[in-house]
Order: structure tokens, then sequence, then C-alpha cells
């Protein structure tokens, strides 16, 4: 507890990580159980309680649940096959976990009771799997390619000239994909959620005025819930090109 | 900022890779493979059906195509059996009509042979009869005997004459 920073008591306390059970180091690393922590682990159960009671009847004909669980298959598998091919099939199971893992982060960092956090506003959360994912595809794509991986940095069909000012430039989109890939997401939940409780605390402090802020405020909240979705999919279909600029370089 | 806060973010990586591993493989192992089953057997179901349909679509052509053989050939075959109704009945008709027509044209033969028979016997005795009258009128006219020869000369005479 004593990393708490109490000095945090607007709009941005809500992001706050809480350590609620010290756990003893992992090899010198700080392994303490966080809020954050338990919102993933929230997120984990309920993705694999949703999966697991929407397909337990294994209806020919799908009712609701069952419906939303293969619609959120189809998703991500015609994601995976419009952008990598048959070739990203092995990767699926990756692109699922990660689209519902921050899908589901985002929607239940909405539920507005006490206490309530956002896994993916934290940019070092987002960096991570941004990240791993930038180091995965370098490595799949120099696995596939060898040394020709680099011709992506100079796209076919360009003068030869251009080589020395398109290739840095092609490099710099490459490194910096891991940046814009976590900055994307966390960005946005993080303004999301900061507008959601500035005008929130607008409802109490202008009393019977209170109803301006409040309609506000509810229809943010419903463009904050298309946008947890459509960041958690852009995410995911940016994993889609990025693998397959690795598998297929520039010929897809 | 709570997300520039450095000391937070070992806490947070390591139960990242603990939650996201956790989720890869219930993901991959458990819920995955579930519907993948659930579609590939609907997806089955629907080329089954698919296959059956096309399959009772050929059945009911080629019934469809027995039947109509079946319906020609029968056609046919009726066809056939009223014209040969009909030829032999005109046959028999025309063998009828012909029998007939031999049967009357011989009566007819027959008729007239009597007829003209009855008419030369008649015209005989005409002759005898105005022989003997002939030869009575002369006597009794003239008082003179005629001979029977004479008279018979005489009416054959205006016999031919008269015709």
């Amino acid at each position: 507890m004593e990393h708490e920073e109490a000095a945090h008591e607007g709009p941005l306390a809500q992001f706050t990580i809480k350590r609620l059970i010290d756990l003893p180091d992992i090899f010198g690393i700080d392994a303490d159980f966080t809020n954050s922590a338990l919102f993933m682990l929230i997120s984990v159960v309920a993705i694999t309680w949703f999966l697991m009671a929407a397909t337990r009847g294994g209806n020919l004909v799908p009712g609701r649940l069952q419906s939303l669980a293969e619609a959120s298959y189809g998703l991500i598998a015609s994601a995976l096959r419009d952008n990598v091919g048959p070739e990203g099939k092995k990767y699926f199971p990756f692109i699922f976990s990660l689209f519902m893992f921050i899908l589901f982060a985002n929607f239940i960092g909405l539920i507005p009771v006490p206490g309530s956090f956002t896994v993916t506003s934290h940019i070092i959360v987002t960096f991570a799997l941004a990240f791993f994912i930038f180091i995965a595809v370098t490595i799949i794509g120099l696995w596939r390619h060898k040394l020709h991986f680099f011709s992506l940095f100079l796209p076919a069909g360009v003068p030869i000239y251009l080589a020395p000012l398109l290739v840095p430039i092609e490099i710099i989109g490459y490194l910096t994909r891991p940046i814009s890939l976590s900055v994307r997401l966390a960005a946005n939940m993080l303004a999301g959620h900061t507008m959601l409780e500035v005008f929130a605390g607008f409802i109490i402090a202008l009393g019977i005025f209170g109803f301006a802020p409040f309609i506000f405020v509810v229809a943010i909240y419903g463009l904050e819930v298309i946008v947890a979705f459509l960041q958690a999919y852009v995410f995911a279909v940016l994993t889609c090109l990025y693998l397959s600029d690795a598998i297929n370089l520039h010929k897809h | 900022m709570p997300q520039m806060d450095f000391t937070t973010y070992a806490p947070q990586l390591v139960w990242l890779v603990i939650t996201f591993v956790l989720l890869y493989f219930l993901m991959s192992r458990m819920a995955l493979p579930r519907i993948e089953r659930i579609l590939t057997t609907r997806e089955n179901r629907i080329e089954g059906d698919l296959a059956e349909a096309a399959e009772f679509g050929r059945k009911a052509e080629a019934a469809q195509k027995a039947f109509d053989k079946v319906q020609a050939e029968t056609r046919a075959k009726a066809q056939k059996l009223a014209a040969e109704a009909r030829e032999r009945a005109n046959a028999e008709q025309a063998a009828r009509t012909a029998k007939l027509d031999a049967q009357l044209a011989e009566q007819s033969k027959k008729a007239e042979g009597e007829i003209n028979a009855a008419r030369t016997k008649a015209m005989s005795s005409l002759r005898d009869v105005a022989i003997d009258i002939a030869q009575a009128a002369a006597e009794r006219v003239t008082g003179a005997t005629v001979s029977k020869d004479a008279a018979a000369k005489a009416v054959d005479a205006e016999l031919k004459g008269g015709k």
C-alpha cells in the first residue's frame, strides 16, 4: 500500500493502481495483486464463462448467446482470413484471445460501479501487448523470408532513386507501430473515462441544471460503448495487417 | 497521472502475462475448438441436407421421365390399336359393300333377263294374236280367205315398219 499515491482525487483517480494483495516478488520482480490484475482476471473469467455458457448446448440453430459467441468467432476469423489468408490460421487463437481480452477489459471498465477499473487505460498494458506483437511479427517475418524480409521496407515498383527517401520512412513507420497501436487504445480509454468523470462531476455541481451534463454523460457513455468495441476490433485488425506484412511481405 | 507511476508497471506486466497466457490456453484448448465443432457440424449438416435435396430432385426428375415415357408409349399403343380397328372396320365395310354390290348386280341382271324373256315371249304371243286377228279381220271384211302365212307376213311387215 505504500506505493499508492493519495494525490489522485480528480477525474484521474479512477486510474489509480491499488495493491490488493501483497505477494512475494518473483525473481526480484514486484508481483503484487493489484486492482488491475483483478480486472484482468475478471475479464478472463468473463470471456471463458461467456463462451462456454453460450456454446454449452451446441445447438444447430443458435440462440442469442450462442449467436454472439459465433459472431465474435466469425468476426476475427474473417478479419484474419481477409488480411492474412489461410497462412494465418495458426495465429487465430492468439488474435481471438487478444480481441476478447481487450474487448472485455474495455466493457468491464465501463460498468459504473465503485472501484471500477479499465485495464486497457494503462499505456504499459497496451504497450506490452503491442510490443509483444511487434517482436513476434518481426521474428515470424525473418523466420519465413530470412533476409528477404527487409524488402518490406522498399515497396515493389518504386523507382530506385526514391529508395534513400522511402526506406527510412518505411523503417520509422515500422518501428513506430507498437507505439501507435498501444497509444491509440490507451488514449481512447483514458480520454473517454476522463471525460465521463469530468462531466459526471458537473451533474452535482450544477444542481437543478445538472440534467444537461447528465444527458451529455448518457450520450457519451453510449459513444464509449461503441469506442470500446471499435478499439478492440481495430487492435485485432491491425495485428492481422502486421502479421500479413510479415507472412506475405507486400504481395497481399 | 497514475499511468506514469513506474512502480506499478511490474505488477501490471506480471499479471498481464499470467492472465493472458491463461486466456490463451482457455481459448485454444476449450472455447475455440467447441465453437469450431459447432460451426463444422452445422456446415456439414447444411451440405448434407443440400446433397440430399439434390438427390431427391434427381429422383423426382427420373420418375417424371419414366412417367412421361410410359405415357408416350401408352398413347402410341392406343393410337396403333385405334388405327388397326379403324382399318379392320373399313376393310369389313368394303368387303360387305362389294358383296352387296355383286349381289345386287346379279339380281338386277337376273331380273333384266327375266324381263327380256317376258318381253320376247309377250312379243311373240302378240304376233300370233295379231296374225289371228289380221286373218279373221281380213276374212270378215273381204270375205276372202287369207292364208296364215300371208297374214303372218303382213303382220311382220307391220311390226317391223311400226317400230
